[in-house]
């Protein structure tokens, strides 16, 4: 979008070309495809059959014998419902369950789109996704019902919904790729290795999946994991089933009561490095799975848990990190050090605390992915009521696709909820989801209400709820329930699909669309068609990714990523006409949005390498990889979330927002133009590389206006030459702050001090252009401002360039906080 | 001139301050709402719908094994918390809806139910369909800490967090207040020209994200909400109270959701829920306090609820567990319907059927109240029912409860 609205030369339209059902790999014969549109059925040669033998020849047993009769039958989980079938071992089925469809038709006010919008899952149907639409089936039954009541409708249909939607060009979706999977720009290489083709997709997957490297991709990969997870906003801690925790943490108590104030930092280090290595586990899993393309099954399967240096020494694993100070650092390991029954712990006392001289037998630790991680498994606590339902819940959320309580009535009775006679196992009203639900929860039986191993928690599972379990299949002994589970879900193919599910908001910015449950609803049929054609994204790159990707390896997340990126709804730029349907539907379509705050600090950093408020040092778990103000102060408040209270991510700019990114603009551009043109060599200048301040509008308005296309560049992906138009108003107002400044001449210098006192400053910036001494004196981290004020002083300068300086400073600042720098 | 010299100077002129332009918002004279979230399933046995203990029955709470249900203006409360000095002083104000039945023990259902009206996905917050009816045109209508604050774009929510950094984004940086104006305007005109170009063909995100982004960057009227912040903040449901009562006072906002956890006590519920119950009813005391003292507490409208309520007994680890029974506080001074309780629940917090129009017990002829019935009837007094917004998102097949006559 934007590089059409902004560039000189509009980019050229490249319409698509067929759809999800189409472009999936054909699997099996496969009959033509069946018109898509309410009513095309009937003007194809279709009107001569009637209703009776569609339903005969194509509904009887493929739909109502293989999936309606299972649930829609008496005493079935839909036997309350108004259409009950009989099953195909009872003599004249066929009429009547023809019949059935007749009666509900006949007393229900839409019926024949109840009955479709239910197949396609919509409207919480209880049993979800029967007939996908797209699919001939789909096709055979809205014949078959508008046979029978002759029913019409819109023309636009998840088949032909981008039919009038072009794509951006292949560069500007690599500008926004890179930013979301790297949190930097693209190189030139990367640009040039799209080549002369810009819809040529294959060089574009090439170039998206090169960028999936490195330490930004990895911040990727825990920020869109823990969007979903959410347990970041959690912090679970080491307990005494730990003897490496306890002694460790012991052994450095002892030498800091011992050697002084010195080893507090050694002490806490450990303490909270290991915490932290211990909530971060089940998101560096992910990471460690995706970014080393080894099958996504194993984020389920592992048999090791990711720990960092302290947390491995609190698991008893010996390891081998090269820097054990370095808590990011997360490699597999395994927990070969808890102990069960710490009641029986040999302990010791002493004046520096207690440790545990004989842990007695460590226990046969389970490794099961993310799965019994600790931090997941804190983030859903549970009760001796909830029985791990609230984890079972979850875990077919996020590994299935599947929300249970979307299955059942979604409005129970009292009575229902109040039924004390087991009505998990009893009451029809709770049983539809609870049959599904307590076998899984039942598989998590041997962790306690923190997320701790107990392999003795109960001593046998609860006898008046479902064994543990999955579809149908028992789990084995209660201790190895856990790992089998993470193995049965790993291999059941909705994991496929939930995986994209998963995996969509972090490209789309937005969740895949749920089909909507109340025909009232001004946006339901665009609702119900961006959920429509969603889902038959979904199911087509789930496809995909279980085989593997364009020959790539089955469950590859990189491969997956990659054709999110080139997807239709993620590269929709341009929409030729105004249908109310399709506009609606396409509502969320494209990439626009705002950066969220990671992304906006991670931008700046790449191009600059200036983060505001960035102290060279600080407490906490960022100690080593500090975060600056705006993830410091301003991460709610700039659109992100907490995973605690605020756990979903808002997309639309507030005035707060505004503000935001206005005062980063001008605290970044004055340290960005003062370090480049006066502190660094010319080798060092991340920005302003050849040129130099005596070139001005008056004397070297081509050198200007090159710079200004270099930046446009940069900052907002965009192609321009010195003739654009964006470069030539960029120009004339560079040219106007350079000029009023020939009088005054030094009254609207820009202020240093911003840069290192008051919190603004990036006490890292200046790291590579400090000298030597200054340094070693740590000025930055101590706030001693004066060794710093002694080497600026050092510096001479003349008004001319502090002219150009300013200027070029407010052109910087006016670019940080355009649009397209704050954007996708 | 050297280095030096430069600092001098500017630290010399670096005093002017930064101010934005002191443009009033057209504000919102209106009333002001604030939903305040009790997340986890508050118990009402314990609060506004008091339970003594049922012979022959599981005890469903322990105060009442020596202690008897009280009252405040003729609206029973329990003894429990700091229930007594909360109802004592706030009765006259209130308007208690009990026996709300929102039909699920689950925490996102009841949430969801309970905050929007709808127990299905895809709907707006009351709170989102009041700022969007009310608030169109300001700079941050609906202000969230947390809880159900879905808008489906019928508004912008805007998140705090705990507000720190506010008054930081007001302070000068940098450049001086001349130079920051041209910079600005510089923006700003590229935005506008950006929103204002032929966006016909754009993709419907796009045309949003770009007038998003033009409203915000035009908007001037937070320094009026700076200028209203407290010097300090007091924590926790306090703070929320203290930013939500300055963006109303500065005219700026018109609804805001505050939000605090820690009623989901499946253990030792009695210990937890009165230090929860304790901390809802000082914050919503705060609330009506700061409002009086900063002059908009005659504008404000105030309804406190939760997922669902607790059960009606205890389990084995002196918890209660869900229950799908639970109550509305609406609070507004100076109100005919106020000063009442209305709804009920027999001895063991089954909800009874009332008539929606005497909102008596009826056995024969009235109805269980749900969480559509409140949002309906609020709708409808609250003056949203025929808004634009509400009407994308209806509430049909609903009986109108008389709840605000």
């Amino acid at each position: 979008m934007l590089n059409t609205m902004y560039a000189s030369t509009p980019s050229e339209r490249k319409p698509y070309y067929g759809h999800p059902a189409a472009a999936a790999p054909h699997r099996g014969r496969q009959r033509s495809a069946a018109p898509a549109a309410w009513g095309g059925a009937a003007s194809n040669g279709e009107t001569a059959r009637t209703a009776r033998d569609v339903f005969r020849e194509r509904i009887s047993r493929p739909v109502v014998q293989a999936k309606c009769v299972h649930c829609h039958v008496a005493n079935g989980v839909s036997g309350h419902t108004r259409l009950v079938f009989v099953p195909a071992s009872t003599s004249r089925h066929e009429s009547l369950n023809y019949r059935a469809f007749e009666d509900l038709l006949a007393v229900a006010t839409g019926g024949a789109a109840l009955i479709l919008d239910k197949i396609k899952g919509a409207r919480a149907h209880g049993g979800g996704v029967q007939v996908a639409s797209g699919t001939t089936q789909y096709a055979d039954m809205r014949l078959f019902l508008q046979l029978l009541t002759q029913i019409g409708g819109s023309a636009v249909t998840a088949q032909t919904l981008f039919d009038t939607v072009t794509a951006q060009d292949a560069r500007r979706t690599l500008y926004q790729a890179a930013l979301i999977l790297a949190g930097r720009i693209p190189t030139d290489a990367e640009y040039a290795s799209l080549g002369d083709a810009p819809a040529d997709h294959g060089r574009l997957r090439t170039a998206v999946r090169g960028l999936m490297t490195g330490p930004g991709f990895h911040e990727f990969l825990i920020r869109a994991a823990n969007d979903r997870l959410l347990t970041d906003g959690f912090s679970p801690s080491f307990s005494n089933h730990f003897a490496g925790f306890v002694n460790e943490g012991y052994r450095l108590g002892r030498r800091r009561a011992q050697e002084g104030n010195g080893s507090w930092f050694t002490h806490d280090h450990f303490v909270r490095g290991a915490n932290y290595g211990l909530h971060r586990a089940p998101l560096e899993l992910i990471a460690h799975v995706g970014g080393n393309d080894l099958p996504y099954t194993e984020v389920l399967t592992a048999d090791y848990v990711m720990a960092n240096p302290p947390a491995a020494v609190a698991y008893g694993f010996k390891s081998s990190f090269g820097d054990t100070d370095d808590i990011h650092d997360f490699q597999p390991a395994r927990v070969v050090g808890h102990y069960q029954d710490f009641p029986n712990f040999v302990w010791d006392e002493d004046e520096f605390g207690r440790r545990i001289v004989d842990p007695g037998v460590a226990t046969d630790y389970p490794h099961a992915g993310v799965l019994n991680t600790v931090s997941l498994l804190y983030r859903h606590p549970t009760s001796p009521t909830n029985r791990n339902r609230a984890r079972a819940r979850w875990a077919y959320y996020h590994f299935l696709g599947v929300d249970v309580e979307r299955l059942g009535r979604t409005a129970i009775d009292v009575d229902a909820l109040a039924d004390e006679d087991n009505p998990t196992m009893n009451n029809p009203a709770c049983t539809s989801c609870h049959a599904i639900l307590d076998p899984v929860a039942g598989a998590f039986q041997n962790y306690n209400e923190y997320g701790e191993y107990e392999r003795d928690r109960w001593s046998s599972w609860f006898d008046d709820m479902r064994a543990p379990g999955f579809n149908g299949e028992a789990a084995p002994d209660g201790r190895d329930s856990i790992e089998w589970l993470g193995r049965k879900i790993a291999e059941d193919e909705r994991f496929a699909e939930a995986t994209v599910k998963f995996w969509w908001p972090a490209i789309m910015g937005s969740e895949v669309a749920m089909p909507p449950t109340d025909r009232s609803d001004a946006d339901y049929e665009g609702a119900l068609l961006a959920a429509e054609f969603q889902n038959a994204e979904v199911r087509r790159l789930a496809r995909m990714f279980r085989g593997g990707i364009r020959d790539g390896q089955p469950y590859n997340l990189k491969d997956l990523l990659t054709e999110l990126v080139v997807s239709q709804w993620f590269m929709a730029e341009h929409i030729a006409d105004a249908e109310p349907l399709r506009r609606s539907a396409l509502r969320t379509a494209g990439a626009a949005r705002p950066l969220t705050p990671e992304e906006l600090v991670a931008k700046t950093e790449a191009l600059t390498g200036f983060t505001w408020g960035r102290y060279r040092r600080s407490s906490g778990p960022e100690r080593d990889r500090p975060i600056g103000t705006i993830m410091r102060t301003f991460n709610v408040l700039y659109g992100g979330i907490d995973a605690r209270d605020v756990t979903h991510r808002r997309h639309a700019f507030t005035v707060p927002m505004a503000l935001v990114a206005k005062k980063h603009a001008m605290i970044v551009s004055i340290s960005v133009v003062a370090r480049d043109f006066f502190l660094a060599q010319p080798n060092q200048r991340r920005l302003f590389a050849g040129i130099e301040l005596d070139e001005t509008p008056e004397t070297a308005p081509e050198a200007v206006k090159a710079k200004l296309v270099e930046l446009h560049g940069k900052f907002f992906g965009q192609q321009t030459n010195v003739e654009s138009k964006d470069v030539l108003d960029a120009y004339a107002f560079l040219a106007d702050v350079w000029r009023r400044q020939e009088d005054p001449p030094y009254g609207n210098l820009p202020g240093i001090r911003g840069w290192y006192e008051g919190g603004q400053f990036d006490h890292r910036y200046m790291e590579d252009i400090l000298d030597e001494a200054l340094r070693e004196e740590e000025a930055w981290f101590d706030w001693d401002v004066e060794p710093l004020h002694n080497w600026l002083a050092e510096i001479t300068t003349t008004e001319a360039e502090m002219r150009m300086l300013e200027a070029w400073g407010m052109m910087l600042a006016a670019m940080l906080m355009d649009y397209r720098y704050l954007h996708l | 001139m050297n280095r030096r010299h430069v600092i001098k100077k500017t630290l010399a002129l670096g005093g002017l301050g930064f101010c934005l332009p002191l443009v009033r918002a057209a504000g919102h004279p209106g009333r002001l709402f604030v939903c305040v979230q009790a997340g986890g399933g508050w118990d009402p046995t314990s609060f506004c719908d008091p339970k003594a203990n049922v012979p022959d029955e599981r005890a469903i709470n322990h105060w009442a094994e020596a202690d008897e249900i009280r009252d405040a203006g003729g609206i029973a409360f329990a003894p429990f918390a700091d229930n007594a000095a909360f109802f004592g002083k706030y009765h006259r104000r209130m308007l208690v809806i009990n026996g709300v039945d929102a039909q699920t023990n689950s925490h996102s259902t009841g949430t969801r139910y309970n905050w929007s009206g709808r127990n299905t996905e895809g709907h707006p917050s009351l709170t989102a369909l009041l700022a969007a009816h009310h608030g169109a045109g300001l700079s941050m209508p609906y202000l969230t800490f947390g809880g159900f604050s879905r808008t489906q774009g019928v508004t912008k929510s805007l998140a705090f967090g705990d507000g720190s950094g506010l008054r930081e984004l007001l302070q000068p940086a940098v450049y001086q207040r001349k130079e920051r104006g041209m910079i600005e305007d510089y923006a700003a005109a590229r935005s506008k020209a950006a929103a204002d170009a032929d966006t016909q063909g754009l993709m419907p995100r796009a045309v949003r994200s770009l007038a998003d982004f033009e409203t915000a960057f035009s908007g001037n009227d937070f320094s009026l909400f700076a200028d209203a912040l407290p010097d300090e903040v007091q924590g926790g449901l306090r703070t929320q109270a203290q930013l939500a009562i300055a963006a109303f006072e500065a005219g700026v906002a018109v609804s805001a959701d505050l939000y605090m956890s820690g009623f989901d006590t499946h253990g030792e519920h009695d210990e937890t829920h009165a230090a929860a119950l304790a901390a809802l009813t000082d914050g919503v005391d705060f609330l009506w306090e700061h409002a009086e003292t900063r002059g908009v507490a005659d504008r404000l409208v105030v309804v406190i609820g939760s997922d669902f309520g607790r059960t009606n007994y205890y389990n084995e680890q002196d918890g209660k567990d869900h229950w799908p029974i639970g109550s509305y506080v609406v609070m507004e001074k100076n109100r005919p319907w106020s000063g009442r309780a209305v709804g009920e629940t027999d001895g063991l917090h089954f909800a009874r059927r009332i008539h929606p129009a005497t909102l008596r017990r009826d056995d024969a002829n009235g109805v269980i109240i749900h969480p559509r019935h409140v949002h309906k009837a609020l709708r409808r007094y609250l003056g949203i029912e025929q808004s634009a917004a509400a009407l994308r998102f209806p509430i049909n097949h609903t009986e109108d409860f008389a709840f605000f006559v």
